[in-house]
């Protein structure tokens, strides 16, 4: 119970790290990051660009923020490999209903 | 103006325009929560003429049926309320050092590079990175401002429905 109230009550400085929060926190921002990928690489062909514009994810409520410089060490988390799968059969799934 | 400047003055401008719009929605919210608050108010009145005797009385019984659905539609109201500001991600600009690194792959692919030319490729960059941004915010603005009016709506439901409650008081036996 203590915990919880320090938890709460810890006056952050700086935004949190996606694996300093909870599981389904991850889960939610990783399914963002998917979409947002796309949106990239969708904007470098549009624009004919170089490079992808690699954007900042933010979720306000749990403090926390994927900057580009994170995306590495994402790629080797669970949660995202789930994420990952859980896209792709999203896809799948309204390509067959078309 | 080149169109290069044009793009990323619009998008900029359109991504602007959706935040400005995301603090607007955010103060609107004061407005469903003092029909709230008035509401409650006026349920609590309502309260004061409902016994255990209403229920044997068509009237009696009607005004526990608007009392108890008032406060069913000023329930899911306040969720609605809630979840204005709720259970968004937002995406936002490419930060510092991401424009660091880009800056050095532009000047990467051709050592003569000048600065303006990597300037030129950086506010391109920039162009869609505002423009998925203003989509995003689009979205959520949206989203917001559709669950504040539906807040609202309700709320004011349930006004009325109190309203109709105050009107059949009269005939209602005490």
């Amino acid at each position: 119970m203590f915990k919880i109230f320090k938890r709460n009550l810890k006056r952050k400085h700086i935004h949190r790290k996606p694996e300093e929060v909870p599981p389904w926190v991850r889960k939610r921002l990783y399914f963002s990051l998917l979409h947002l990928l796309e949106e990239e690489q969708h904007e470098k062909e549009l624009l004919n660009l170089p490079i992808k514009p690699r954007l900042c994810v933010v979720d306000e409520e749990q403090v926390v923020m994927i900057r580009p410089v994170d995306r590495k060490e994402i790629h080797v988390d669970d949660q995202m490999r789930q994420a990952r799968a859980e896209k792709r059969e999203e896809t799948e799934s309204r390509k067959e209903s078309r | 103006m080149t169109p290069r400047e044009l793009r990323y003055e619009v998008m900029r401008e359109q991504y602007q325009t959706q935040r400005d719009r995301r603090e607007q929605i955010r103060g609107s919210v004061a407005t469903p929560v003092s029909a709230m608050a008035f509401t409650v108010f006026n349920l609590s009145t309502l309260a004061k003429h409902i016994n255990s005797q209403s229920m044997n009385e068509p009237l009696g019984l009607l005004l526990v049926v608007i009392f108890i659905v008032s406060i069913v539609l000023l329930l899911i109201g306040a969720t609605y309320i809630i979840m204005v500001e709720r259970g968004f991600i937002y995406v936002d600009p490419p930060d510092l050092r991401e424009m660091l690194l880009a800056e050095e792959k532009f000047r990467g692919r051709e050592e003569r590079t000048s600065d303006e030319e990597v300037g030129e490729d950086l506010k391109e960059l920039l162009t869609g990175s505002f423009d998925i941004v203003y989509r995003w915010y689009f979205t959520a603005n949206e989203k917001a401002a559709r669950e504040r009016t539906r807040g609202l709506h309700l709320i004011l439901l349930a006004l009325i429905m109190i309203v109709l409650g105050y009107s059949i008081l009269p005939f209602t036996v005490e």
